[in-house]
């Protein structure tokens, strides 16, 4: 943007919402004042700009930061270290050590205005040093400080040392509308607070594998093997919580099962790191949303990190206000989403509140109970992920991972028995079925994730699925398919265990309240009716 | 010149014309430049005595030489912006700082870039400055320099001897800011030769309503020296004055005694034209006027007509007793100085209702106060009215 | 100078000197034109180095005391 560029969008602007900030420079600002309005006329912006006086920056640096004004500060390699101001001359002799504590307090103070936006320009700096190579060196150790402070990097060649010297602006004309445009561009950004609580998933999240299948000994955390990316995630949070952010965990668990991973020592963070292990089956943003009560925190300001995408948009649609953020299921993601994460928590300056923060919230969350409101309506999402279910009968054929499947699950199992081959294989000579299902949607195939085992008598003695494809209406959708079918079942065989906590809650659903272990009907002429808008779900194949 | 390209530093490409601060090495092309805008004929060595000396006496930053930012084209000053060390007042605290002085330009650079590098050489090296400027191109310099304009501080002026003031003035070439139908007026009066009688007739009305609005109590001594008091009788008036004071140019024993006192005379043993005018009550000192006599050559825009100046009054502004006792000590000096009028160039509203009493007619001034703080220790009054601002603040009492 | 640069630099004169916008500014010198003061003339140098892309030198600045010096001077370097 030229000079008559300029003129013509500020002559023939109509006005429009302001934007009032400061800009800081220790330079001169004036020349920047008609482009500044040009670059806001051309956004449509009334600028209402504030220019420091001549040379005041450090002292305005020191004066504390008005939350209500924005700030931009176009800052030079000689605001970090004076001595390398063009203006004053080549020093007679400097001291690097004195250069570089002086680069750093500055820092500091920059540092503390957590809500100002910097624009660096990386100007040349006069000789200061015998070696050149001392030089360039201290200037790009003057460049990675403003970097550190998330400052924006303009080019080199905007500097323009006549101008400079002769009228104390440090942008060249030709630069100077370009400049402008970065500056309202910075002063126009919606402000990105920082957030305050990351809640954290616990399987395939914080560690890999599924602790209520798997156990303490099966999953991996340990930086090796398929450990690894979880392993660099908790030293993240490490780090994280150590700054001052708030961490949580909520999982589809039983309390007592996901607590133990913590109290083994192979992971790097301890149960109290975390204010608060919610491990409950209801819906991860019904514990959410109670957390943010609890601790009295908007719920603009929580993270949510899951690996499964379905929880990740039940978190979503029931909070929008919650950033939701998916864990990557390969190693090449994790590098974007650690950047992404850190991002969202930045933390210019450390003080010793914020390294208390968790003890302090944990005080507040002692007796929290975990909530059973419903979680979001995921009909849309679960449509949109064109989920294929494919039903096969393994009476006859290889039942293997079937047979694995009635053996390993934990979570939803009918009744936690485990059978041998040799059992199943009676069962199927009597004149019993045993049938699984694998799920496919858009992202992919999720292999076989269910097993029933279906007596002569249409009992249903085994039936599980895994917890991994939680919340996605399978388990409804098979059982409606089931008792659809000619000779459909008459019933399951439940108990209760331990750790049956997901299955309990379905079959209450499905048939009814339960009075204690045993034989439970099934009206499967009410499944049908009820469960048909989980059937439509899915595309519904049979092998 | 040529653009620098990345990790090139060479400082043989900057411009022969430069801006910096004037040091001992620069004395001789500082004197040159004197000699060239002013007439002045100074040398080196006098230039340099000067910086010694205002170094010795600086009272906002002692032991250093008040900063003088000059241009240069090669070695010669072709631009000039000098500085006077001084001390405000904000109604709580005293703070340094300096006022402007001497921004000129060789004629032959003029309206190009060099008034402008000059002053912001000066304005980045100080923190706190004042200035008074007439110029209107000076005005808007200084506004863009990041100076706030106050406003023109007014001038008051009490004519003594208003029949011979009405016959001689150009009132236009007087440079008070008189309103135009003034000065036409009295070219009208001139022309029919009736200014004379005129003026003696108004003259005389003033001199009654003085009398009448305007008694100075009796209860009040006032006298006339050539010296003023000692320095711990102003410190204690100053101090008892600042009180009631929302902002001010500090006007101790120790800033009083140096700008006006006997050493302060051009040349040290020669002629001192201020006279001083105190106010007691009983041996208290209560009030102090420093009043410039009028030159034996008077300017030639007076035509002969005589002013007198109060460049300095100090009492407590609301001892209105006080303030009228020694202005009306500073009339009769005046008169008997051969003074044909008074001048008073003030913004305080309370000095502007004691003047008003005392018949001093208000113009409109051309004289604006700037001020330029960026350290934000201070907080200044914005109304020029709560300035007890003074004609001879920054030297500018020397107008006729 | 091509008549398009030759308009823009009359444009540019006349918008730091406040002049109207059909004051014929080929003949304005310093002395004749009462708004082209110090600040004006740091203006019109600014103006004239962000609308050419050009760097003016201080000394320089110093020589372009009229429409026509700084006419020349332009000509006399490369322009857009």
């Amino acid at each position: 943007m030229n000079f008559l560029e300029a003129q013509r969008l500020v002559s023939t602007f109509q006005g429009g919402e302001p934007l009032a900030f400061l800009f800081a420079l220790s330079g001169t600002a004036e020349p920047f004042a008609l482009y500044v309005r040009a670059a806001a006329a051309r956004r449509g912006r009334a600028a209402d700009v504030r220019f420091l006086p001549f040379n005041t920056l450090a002292q305005a640096l020191r004066r504390d930061a008005d939350p209500t004004v924005t700030e931009v500060f176009l800052l030079m390699p000689w605001d970090f270290a004076p001595e390398a101001d063009w203006r004053s001359g080549v020093p007679e002799s400097v001291d690097q050590e004195t250069l570089e504590a002086r680069a750093a307090e500055t820092a500091s103070l920059l540092a503390r205005r957590a809500q100002a936006c910097l624009l660096y320009l990386p100007a040349p700096l006069p000789p200061l040093f015998p070696d050149p190579s001392r030089g360039a060196a201290f200037a790009r150790s003057l460049e990675s400080l403003a970097l550190g402070l998330g400052a924006r990097l303009l080019p080199a060649d905007a500097f323009a040392l006549g101008g400079y010297l002769s009228s104390g602006c440090p942008v060249g004309g030709t630069w100077i509308g370009r400049v402008a445009e970065a500056v309202v561009d910075a002063a126009a950004a919606p402000r990105a607070e920082p957030k305050k609580v990351l809640v954290t998933d616990l399987d395939n999240v914080l560690w890999s594998g599924l602790i209520a299948e798997e156990g303490p000994e099966g999953i991996a955390g340990e930086p090796s093997g398929r450990g690894y990316r979880h392993f660099v995630y908790q030293s993240l949070l490490r780090r994280l919580r150590r700054e001052g952010t708030v961490l949580a965990a909520v999982s589809r668990n039983d309390p007592d099962v996901v607590v133990a991973p913590f109290r083994s020592g192979r992971l790097l963070l301890r149960e109290d790191d975390f204010v608060a292990i919610i491990a409950s089956y209801h819906a991860k943003s019904a514990q959410i949303g109670e957390l943010a009560q609890r601790l009295n925190l908007s719920l603009d300001s929580f993270v949510f990190v899951d690996d499964n995408p379905v929880e990740v948009a039940e978190v979503s649609l029931a909070l929008p206000g919650v950033r939701c953020v998916t864990f990557p299921h390969h190693d090449d993601e994790l590098v974007a989403f650690l950047d992404e994460l850190a991002s969202l928590f930045p933390h210019r300056v450390i003080t010793a509140e914020d390294r208390e923060r968790t003890d302090m919230y944990r005080r507040r969350l002692d007796g929290m109970i975990a909530n059973d409101l419903q979680g979001a309506d995921l009909t849309r999402f679960l449509q949109d992920l064109k989920m294929t279910l494919t039903i096969h009968d393994r009476s006859r054929g290889d039942r293997t991972r079937a047979v694995q499947l009635i053996n390993k699950t934990n979570q939803f199992n009918l009744n936690g028995r485990r059978v041998t081959d040799e059992e199943v294989c009676a069962i199927l000579d009597g004149g019993g079925r045993l049938l699984s299902a694998t799920l496919a949607d858009r992202t992919g195939s999720h292999g076989e994730v269910l097993a029933c085992l279906v007596t002569a008598d249409n009992t249903i003695t085994s039936f599980v699925m895994s917890c991994r494809v939680f919340q996605r209406r399978v388990e409804y959708a098979f059982v409606s398919w089931l008792a659809a079918q000619p000779n459909p079942p008459a019933g399951l065989e439940w108990a209760s265990t331990p750790r049956n906590t997901p299955f309990q809650q379905f079959l209450h659903e499905v048939a009814g309240p339960l009075n204690g272990a045993g034989f439970v009907p099934l009206d499967v002429t009410s499944v049908v009716d009820r469960h048909a808008r989980d059937v439509g779900l899915f595309a519904l194949r049979q092998a | 010149m040529a653009r620098l390209q990345r990790g090139e530093a060479s400082l043989t490409a900057v411009s022969r014309v430069l801006a910096t601060l004037a040091t001992d090495e620069h004395a001789d092309s500082v004197a040159a430049f004197f000699r060239a805008a002013w007439g002045e004929n100074l040398t080196a060595e006098v230039v340099l005595a000067g910086w010694r000396k205002a170094a010795a006496e600086n009272g906002a930053a002692p032991g250093e030489v008040p900063p003088t930012a000059i241009v240069l084209e090669g070695s010669r000053v072709i631009g000039y912006c000098g500085s006077i060390p001084h001390r405000l007042w904000d109604g709580v605290a005293e703070h340094p700082a300096y006022w402007v002085k001497g921004l000129m330009v060789l004629p032959e650079y003029r309206r190009g870039p060099i008034g402008f590098l000059v002053g912001k050489e000066l304005a980045t090296q100080l923190t706190r400055t004042t200035a008074l400027v007439v110029a209107p191109a000076a005005r808007r310099l200084f506004s863009a320099l990041g100076y706030t304009d106050l406003g023109a501080v007014t001038n008051f002026v009490r004519p003594l001897r208003l029949a011979s003031l009405a016959r001689r003035l150009d009132a236009a070439e007087l440079g008070l800011g008189l309103p135009r139908w003034l000065t036409a007026g009295v070219r009208v009066a001139q022309r029919a030769g009736v200014a004379r009688l005129a003026g003696g007739v108004v003259g005389l009305a003033l001199d009654v309503a003085a009398g009448a609005r305007g008694r100075a109590p009796s209860w009040l001594t006032t006298a006339c020296a050539v010296d003023l008091p000692s320095r711990d009788e102003l410190d204690e008036l100053w101090h008892d004055a600042r009180g009631a004071m929302a902002a001010s140019p500090v006007r101790d024993g120790m800033y009083l005694r140096w700008r006006y006192g006997a050493d302060a005379a051009e040349g040290g043993a020669a002629e001192n034209r201020y006279s001083f005018i105190t106010a007691r009550d009983g041996q208290r000192l209560v009030g102090v006027a420093a009043l410039l006599r009028p030159k034996a050559m008077s300017d030639p825009r007076l035509r002969g007509a005589h002013v007198a100046t109060i460049s300095d009054i100090v009492f407590a502004p609301g001892h209105t007793d006080v303030g009228l006792a020694v202005l009306a000590g500073v009339e009769r000096v005046a008169r008997s100085a051969g003074a044909d009028a008074v001048l008073c160039t003030t913004s305080h509203r309370a000095l502007a209702r004691l003047l008003s009493r005392r018949s001093y007619l208000p113009l409109p001034g051309n004289v604006h106060f700037f001020l330029r703080d960026v350290s934000a220790s201070a907080r200044w009054p914005r109304d020029l009215a709560s300035w007890w601002l003074a004609r001879g603040d920054s030297a500018a009492d020397e107008v006729f | 100078m091509t008549d398009a640069a030759e308009s823009r630099l009359q444009e540019i004169v006349r918008a730091t000197l406040e002049l109207p916008p059909d004051a014929d500014v080929t003949e304005a010198r310093q002395l004749g034109v009462e708004s082209w003061d110090s600040l004006a003339h740091v203006s019109l140098m600014l103006a004239i180095e962000g609308e050419f892309g050009v760097s003016i030198d201080l000394a320089d600045q110093i020589q372009l005391t009229s429409y026509a010096a700084i006419r020349r001077y332009l000509q006399g370097g490369a322009l857009p």
